[in-house]
C-alpha cells in the first residue's frame, strides 16, 4: 500500500469490481469529485471500487485520459470520441451513467444523461418503465385514464431491450 | 487502516450504485418536453416529482411557450412563441385567430391557464391545454385538490381590498369565499403584471409599488413590508424603481423577483423573507441595439432572462441574457404585428388534473357550450407539442 511516486507524478491504483487493478496518474482521477476528496482527505494510493464492473471502469478511464488531453486544437477529435464513447448497448450505457454519477464526474454525467435520453425518447412509457425498472402503482382505472388523456405516451416504441 | 475506512465509505456509497430515482429524474430532465411530460405516468412517485414546480426550477427547463393574447377587436388572435430550441426558420411563432368570441388568458400558473369569457357572464375557466381538461367555475363545485382561484378588487382607496377565493378543495358547497383587508392606501393592480404564486401564497404587484399577498392556506391577506419604490443601492445613483411597462414581476429561484430595465442597466431585485425587504441581486449592463429600444422583461429563471425588444421600423426580437456567459443573443424575431396590444403568459406544460366538467351542455345552452369548447379546442391545438 506504499504510495509510489515517479518523478513529480503520483500514481494511484483503482480496483474494479472483479479485483482487476488499474494503475494511473493521480492527476487523472481528480476529474472525479468523489475520488478527489478521497485522495485529498486520506492520501490513499489505492481505491477499491467493488461496485463498478471492470468493463465500465475501463471505459471511464479511457474517457478521463482523452479528456485530460483535450486542447482547443483537438476539439473535433474529442467530439468524435465522445460520440463513439456512448455508442454501446443501452445496458452498458446505463452502467456507465450510474458509475459516473457515483464518481461525480460532472461534464461526463451530463453527456451520459443526454445520451440515455436520446436513446429512450421514442419509446413508450411502458418500455421506459422496464428500462428503468419502475413498477407502475397506478390503479387500472387511473392507467386507463392516462391512456385516454395522452394516448401518444403509450404508443411509441415498445422495445424495452437494453441491448 | 486507510484501506478499511475507504471500504466502509465505499459501502455507504454503494446505495448510489443503483439506478435510483434521483438519477432517473436527472436523465428524464434531458428528454424532449413532450416525452418528459409523459414520464409523469411512470408511477405515482414520478408523477409527484415531475409535477412539482421545483422540478422546473432545479433543472432550469427552458420556458417553452409564451402565449400572447391580442385584444384587437376582430379577429381575436392567440399567438404562441416557442423560443427553444433555437431555430432559424420561422416556425417558432404560431397563430390561431377567430372571428368568434374567445376567452382572455387572465393568468397562468404551473401549466394551467385561467381563461375569462367576458360575454358569458364573466365565466372563468381553468384549462390545461395539454390534456384538454377544463372546469368552468361558477357552474358547479369540484372536489379535487388541485387549484385555487383568487380575485382581488379595490373597495376604496381608503378602505382596502376585497378578495374572493375559489378552492377546488372546498367541498362545503360554498363557491367563492370573501375576505377583506383594510388599509388606508389601496392601489390598483399594476395592469401589465400577472400575479405570482409561491409557497401557497399569491402576490399582486400594485401600481404604487406595494405587493399584496394572500396566503391561500391561512386565508389571510397582507401587504408586504417595504414598497418597491424605495429600493436602495440602485446603480448609477438611481433610487427609484419605476413600475411600468418595462418591469417584470414573478417567481424565480424560490423567491419573488422584479426585473426592471433602467436606462443603462437591467436590475434584478428579490424579496428577502428574513429581512422583509427588497434587495438588488443582479445588475446587468443594458444591451445597446440602437436608439429608442427598450427591452420588456418576460421571463426569469436560474439560467436566463428573456425580454422582448421593440425596434423601430424593424421586426421585434425576443432576446436572451445568459447569466453564465453574460451574453445577449436573439432567440426569435417577432414581427411587429404580433406586438400590438398583447399580453404575455409564460407557460411550462403540465399534465396536472383539472376537474373536468365534460357535460357543458347540461349547464349552458348549446350555443354557449359550443362557444366555450370552440376556443378551448383552438388553444389545445395551439399548445400541441407535436410541432
Amino acid at each position: 500500500m506504499a504510495s509510489s511516486t515517479t518523478g513529480e507524478k503520483k500514481i494511484l491504483t483503482l480496483k474494479g469490481g472483479d479485483n482487476e487493478e488499474f494503475i494511473l496518474e493521480e492527476s487523472l482521477v481528480l476529474q472525479s469529485e468523489l475520488l478527489k476528496n478521497m485522495v485529498k482527505e486520506e492520501r490513499v494510493s489505492s481505491i477499491p471500487l467493488p461496485s463498478i464492473k471492470s468493463k465500465t471502469l475501463v471505459k471511464i478511464i479511457e474517457y478521463l485520459k482523452k479528456h485530460a488531453e483535450l486542447t482547443p486544437s483537438n476539439k473535433e477529435e474529442f467530439k468524435n470520441f465522445e460520440k463513439e464513447f456512448v455508442n454501446v448497448v443501452l445496458e452498458e450505457l446505463l452502467d456507465i451513467t450510474v458509475a459516473v454519477n457515483y464518481l461525480k464526474i460532472n461534464g461526463l454525467l451530463e453527456f451520459c444523461c443526454q445520451a440515455v435520453a436520446d436513446r429512450i425518447k421514442d419509446k413508450s412509457v411502458e418500455a421506459v418503465r422496464k428500462i428503468f425498472r419502475i413498477e407502475s402503482d397506478f390503479t387500472p382505472e387511473e392507467e386507463s385514464e392516462f391512456r385516454k388523456e395522452t394516448p401518444e405516451a403509450f404508443e411509441g416504441d415498445l422495445d424495452d431491450t437494453t441491448n | 487502516m486507510l484501506y478499511q475506512t475507504n471500504q466502509s465509505k465505499a459501502k455507504d456509497l454503494m446505495n448510489n450504485m443503483e439506478l435510483h430515482d434521483d438519477l432517473v429524474v436527472e436523465i428524464i430532465s434531458y428528454l424532449p418536453l413532450k416525452k418528459l411530460i409523459q414520464c409523469k405516468t411512470l408511477n405515482k412517485k414520478f408523477n409527484h416529482l415531475l409535477s412539482d414546480p421545483n422540478f422546473v426550477e432545479t433543472h432550469a427547463l427552458p420556458p417553452v411557450l409564451t402565449l400572447l393574447y391580442s385584444e384587437s377587436i376582430s379577429p381575436k388572435i392567440y399567438n404562441k412563441i416557442s423560443p427553444y430550441p433555437i431555430s432559424t426558420c420561422s416556425n417558432n411563432i404560431e397563430t390561431r385567430q377567430s372571428y368568434v368570441e374567445v376567452p382572455k388568458v387572465v393568468a397562468s400558473c404551473n401549466g394551467l391557464l385561467l381563461l375569462l369569457y367576458w360575454s358569458i357572464l364573466d365565466t372563468l375557466c381553468v384549462f390545461n391545454p395539454i390534456t384538454g381538461m377544463k372546469q368552468c367555475l361558477g357552474s358547479d363545485y369540484p372536489n379535487s385538490d388541485q387549484y385555487t382561484v383568487v380575485m382581488v378588487q379595490v373597495i376604496g382607496k381608503q378602505k382596502g381590498y376585497e378578495l374572493n377565493m375559489f378552492s377546488s378543495e372546498d367541498t362545503a358547497g360554498v363557491l367563492w369565499q370573501g375576505y377583506q383587508l383594510t388599509t388606508d392606501s389601496a392601489s390598483f393592480e399594476y395592469f401589465f403584471s400577472k400575479p405570482a404564486y409561491l409557497h401557497h401564497t399569491l402576490y399582486w404587484l400594485m401600481a404604487d409599488g406595494c405587493v399584496l399577498a394572500f396566503d391561500t392556506k391561512k386565508k389571510s391577506a397582507r401587504i408586504l413590508n417595504n414598497s418597491l419604490h424605495v429600493i436602495k443601492h440602485l446603480p448609477n445613483g438611481d433610487n427609484r424603481i419605476r413600475i411600468g411597462y418595462y418591469t417584470w414581476f414573478g417567481v424565480a429561484k424560490g423567491k419573488l423577483h422584479l426585473v426592471c430595465t433602467l436606462k443603462k442597466y437591467i436590475v434584478v431585485v428579490a424579496y428577502d423573507d428574513k429581512i422583509q425587504n427588497w434587495e438588488v441581486v443582479y445588475t446587468v449592463a443594458n444591451f445597446r441595439t440602437g436608439l429608442n429600444m427598450n427591452g420588456r422583461p418576460l421571463c426569469l429563471d436560474n439560467k436566463r432572462l428573456l425580454f422582448l425588444v421593440y425596434r423601430r421600423s424593424e421586426d421585434g426580437a425576443l432576446y436572451e441574457y445568459d447569466f453564465k456567459t453574460e451574453t445577449y443573443r436573439i432567440l426569435v424575431l417577432v414581427p411587429t404585428k404580433f406586438l400590438e396590444r398583447q399580453a404575455f403568459v409564460p407557460f411550462v406544460p403540465t399534465l396536472a388534473k383539472v376537474r373536468n366538467n365534460d357535460s357543458l351542455h347540461a349547464i349552458y345552452p348549446t350555443e354557449i357550450s359550443q362557444l366555450i369548447t370552440f376556443a378551448l379546442d383552438m388553444l389545445k391545438q395551439l399548445f400541441s407539442l407535436d410541432n
